[in-house]
Order: C-alpha cells, then sequence, then structure tokens
C-alpha cells in the first residue's frame, strides 16, 4: 500500500486528520477517498495510530524537579559574596571597637591624669617680687627675721649653702615647680627658667607654710613639701585642660562614621528579614 | 497567581516563582524526554537541565509560549543526546521500561524480520510503542511527540523546534507512517477498539 501511495499523499493525509489542509485541498482530497480504496486505508490506519498515541497517557515525572539555590549557582554566589562581606564586616566592628577603645582610653586618660609637682626653682627676680608679696600679705611691718629677701643671685651663694637657699626660697615663695631635667637643665646652663604655670600653690598659702614652718638655722629636719598639711584643691592641684587638635576632631568623627555605618547596616538587614 | 507573574518574578531571581512553573510543566518535559530518549534515566537527567537552563535564561524569554519555550530547550537537549548517542552508542544490558521493569523483548534485541504473532508476546503497549518511537530519527521523534502525545498544533510545534510550519507537516506525516508500520507488527497489543477496526477491514 505504502508504494501505491506517494509521500505527498501522505503528507495531505496527515495533514486532514488535523485539519490543517485549506478548504481546496480538503475538498480535492475527499474526493479522491471516495474513489481510492487504497487511500481511504491509508487514512484509517494513519487516524488509528493518531488515535493509539494520543491515547497514552503522559508519563508522570518520576520526581520532583524543582530546583535549588545550589543547583543554578545561586546559593554558591551569594554565599561566597556574603562570606567576604561578613569577614570584612566583623573585621571593621572589631576594628571600630578597639579604636573606640584606645580613643576613649586616651581621652580619660588625658582629662585624668595629675601632672606632678616637683621642686623648682624661681628666678631671682620673680623670688623677690613674690617674696615681696607674701610678706605683705602677712603684715608689712612684721619683724621676723626668717621672712628676709634673700637677693642673693644663684651664682654668688656658696656651694653648701646652695640646697638651703633653694629650699628656702622654694618654702617663701613656692611659686612653681620644676623637674629635674629642668634643674639639671638649669645647673648646665647657668641660666635660670621660667616655671610652668600650672600647680602652682598661691602665695598665701606659701605665707601659710612659712608660719608653720619657721625657717631657723637648722634646716635638716625640715620635711619639704608638708605632706600632712598639704591639702590639694581645685586650685593648687589642677588638671591640664583638654587641648583638642585636628587630629583628635578626626578620630572622633572616624568613629562616629564607623558606628553610624554599623547601625545603618543592621537596622537594614533587621529590616529584610521577614 | 498568573504564569506571566511567575514568569516576571523568576527572571528577577525568585526561584520559588520559577518552582511553581516547574510544578506546572514538570510531567510535559519528562513526557517528552522520556519519549525521545527512550529510558528513564536520560530524561530525569535531561529534564531536569532543562528547567536548569531555563532558569538561567529565562531572561531572553520574549513572551509567546511559555511552554513552547521550554519544550524547545528540553527537544534541544534530547537533540543533543542522541546525536552524542548516535556517535558512542550506548546498550544497557538489562533496560528497564518506565516502570522500572525490566524489558522483555527490546527492539535491539528483536529479530528484524518479526512476526505479528511474535510481536504479541510483548506485554505492554507503551514499551511498543516506545521502541517504535525510538526507531525515528529524532527529527521525526521530536514533531510526533509534540503533535501527537502533547497535542500541540502545528504552529506550536513549529515554534518549539524552530522550523517552517511545512516542515511539521512533512516531518509529521513521515513520522506517523513509519510509526504505523512499526506498529503492524504489535497489532494484537492494540486496544480492541482499534484492533477490531482493523480486523473488519481486513
Amino acid at each position: 500500500m505504502n508504494d501505491q501511495i506517494n509521500p505527498n499523499d501522505w503528507e495531505a493525509l496527515s495533514a486532514y486528520l488535523d485539519g490543517q489542509l485549506s478548504t481546496r485541498e480538503q475538498n480535492r482530497l475527499e474526493k479522491r477517498l471516495r474513489s481510492d480504496k487504497f487511500l481511504n486505508t491509508a487514512l484509517l490506519d494513519l487516524q488509528k495510530v493518531k488515535t493509539l498515541l494520543r491515547s497514552q497517557p503522559m508519563i508522570k515525572a518520576p520526581r520532583n524537579f524543582m530546583l535549588t539555590p545550589e543547583m543554578v549557582g545561586q546559593k554558591t554566589a551569594s554565599r561566597s559574596k556574603i562570606n567576604i562581606f561578613g569577614n570584612l564586616r566583623m573585621a571593621s566592628i572589631l576594628a571600630t571597637i578597639l579604636f573606640l577603645v584606645v580613643f576613649l582610653g586616651d581621652l580619660v586618660f588625658q582629662f585624668s591624669q595629675p601632672i606632678p609637682m616637683m621642686v623648682a626653682q624661681a628666678p631671682a627676680k620673680e623670688v623677690e617680687m613674690l617674696t615681696v608679696e607674701s610678706r605683705d600679705d602677712l603684715g608689712a611691718g612684721s619683724e621676723d627675721e626668717s621672712l628676709e629677701i634673700f637677693e642673693a643671685p644663684e651664682a654668688e651663694l656658696p656651694e653648701e649653702a646652695e640646697f638651703e637657699a633653694e629650699a628656702e626660697l622654694a618654702i617663701e615663695t613656692d611659686i612653681g615647680i620644676m623637674t629635674e631635667s629642668e634643674t639639671e637643665d638649669q645647673d648646665q646652663k647657668g641660666e635660670v627658667k621660667k616655671p610652668r604655670p600650672t600647680a602652682t600653690i598661691l602665695p598665701t598659702e606659701a605665707a601659710d607654710l612659712v608660719s608653720e614652718y619657721p625657717i631657723t638655722e637648722e634646716r635638716d629636719d625640715l620635711e619639704f613639701p608638708p605632706k600632712e598639711n598639704f591639702q590639694p584643691s581645685d586650685s593648687s592641684y589642677p588638671i591640664r585642660e583638654a587641648a583638642w587638635g585636628f587630629l583628635d576632631w578626626v578620630k572622633l568623627l572616624l568613629a562616629l562614621i564607623a558606628l553610624s555605618t554599623g547601625i545603618v547596616y543592621f537596622l537594614l538587614k533587621s529590616r529584610k528579614v521577614p | 497567581m498568573q504564569e506571566t507573574e511567575l514568569i516576571e518574578a523568576a527572571s528577577k531571581g525568585d526561584l520559588n516563582s520559577f518552582n511553581h512553573l516547574v510544578l506546572q510543566y514538570q510531567n510535559l518535559l519528562y513526557t517528552q524526554a522520556y519519549r525521545m530518549m527512550g529510558e528513564p534515566d536520560s530524561a530525569e537527567d535531561l529534564t531536569q537541565e532543562a528547567f536548569i537552563i531555563a532558569y538561567r535564561k529565562l531572561h531572553t524569554f520574549r513572551g509567546g509560549s511559555f511552554k513552547a519555550w521550554l519544550m524547545r530547550i528540553a527537544t534541544n537537549l534530547c537533540y543533543d543526546e542522541l546525536r552524542r548517542y548516535k556517535r558512542r552508542p550506548v546498550t544497557a544490558l538489562d533496560p528497564l521500561d518506565q516502570n522500572q521493569e525490566e524489558i522483555e523483548s527490546p527492539h535491539w534485541l528483536t529479530d528484524p524480520g518479526e512476526s505479528p504473532e511474535e510481536a504479541v508476546e510483548r506485554q505492554e503497549l507503551a514499551n511498543a510503542i516506545q521502541d517504535c518511537l525510538n526507531q525515528l530519527s529524532p527529527e521525526y521523534k521530536a514533531v510526533v511527540v509534540l503533535v501527537d502525545f502533547q497535542e500541540m498544533d502545528y504552529s506550536e510545534a513549529a515554534q518549539v523546534v524552530g522550523t517552517p510550519l511545512g516542515t511539521i507537516k512533512s516531518r509529521l506525516a513521515r513520522a506517523r507512517t513509519r510509526l504505523k508500520d512499526c506498529l503492524l507488527g504489535v497489532w494484537e497489543l492494540l486496544p480492541a477498539s482499534l484492533r477490531l477496526m482493523r480486523e473488519s477491514e481486513l
């Protein structure tokens, strides 16, 4: 039968079964079908094949083919991104905490550190002025010899009396403190530096100290400073002023930026999580 | 959720939306792959691969029939796999049917001069049909599966295969003719209604 029907006829028959022929082609084929037995049998065979194939049920998938993030490489990519970001985030948090600790520690240290008080030697002129003031405070007509003004310059003092004179001056005037290095500098250079303006005891207090500890001939037992009577107060025990330089402001700004970035990220992330 | 909304969401990376589409079309794609490959393992692999490719290439979908677009991906994968098979043919020693049961008389073990009496030994009509399908070239197989198994119209099939409508028409006719010839050998396995039709004609 196949030999008697050419490929064009098979194609026409197949299309006829599916209703894919034009009206003209369809009429012409139907006319041939009424007269051609082989063509009619071929049409029936094709129709049975088509019916048979269409009667086959759709095969049920043996398993679920739903995709997982791993299958499409979604999770791998996002995980690596998250890992990198997470590591950076952790590092930045640690760096911020460390930075804040250092920064705050520095601030606390700056504000709380007292300036050490040390014996200092004032310039001769200042010593004179302050001694006069002290004497005036105590009373101009005082006859106490211990309050005599020492005008002798340091260089003119004999060597063995030098220390005593220094102590005397310190007690009488108590104008300031010099560090050991400063004292050494002074000795070496032979000149007197100005005392540091901080940590001074007021002349009135100096006078009190003088009155309590009158200067006598024997000064070896003199305790300086008089610890039991030395009461540090706000004025006599000053705190160094915090000098905020440019770098301090930059540090504070960086800390605030780091903190605010972390907070903003945390808020954004917490909003995304359902 | 409508299919277009699911597609739009999936194209933006929403895997859940795409999985809704997978559930909707997985039987269709698996049937296509199984009919074309003739064995379940390859069909499974290809179906999964087709969905993965579809998800990754979803941004290239320009509207139209999503079903046809999916089927085209699956069909092309089957083409590639069948060509690979042709270059390096692999024959399983214990062929299994879709029910994971051993095929007792696969077509490559049967005598080419098989008589209708021997063919009636086939126990499952589905296996016989599949055997006949496997004898078709991939191009004919794809068209007949699309039109007769999946019941697509010619234009949809043309969209899937990527050929003109006339090509679909001619390929389908040749495939049906060859299947008719093949199925004559297993006529006793056909449903009674079809068999009676044939016998009454004879």
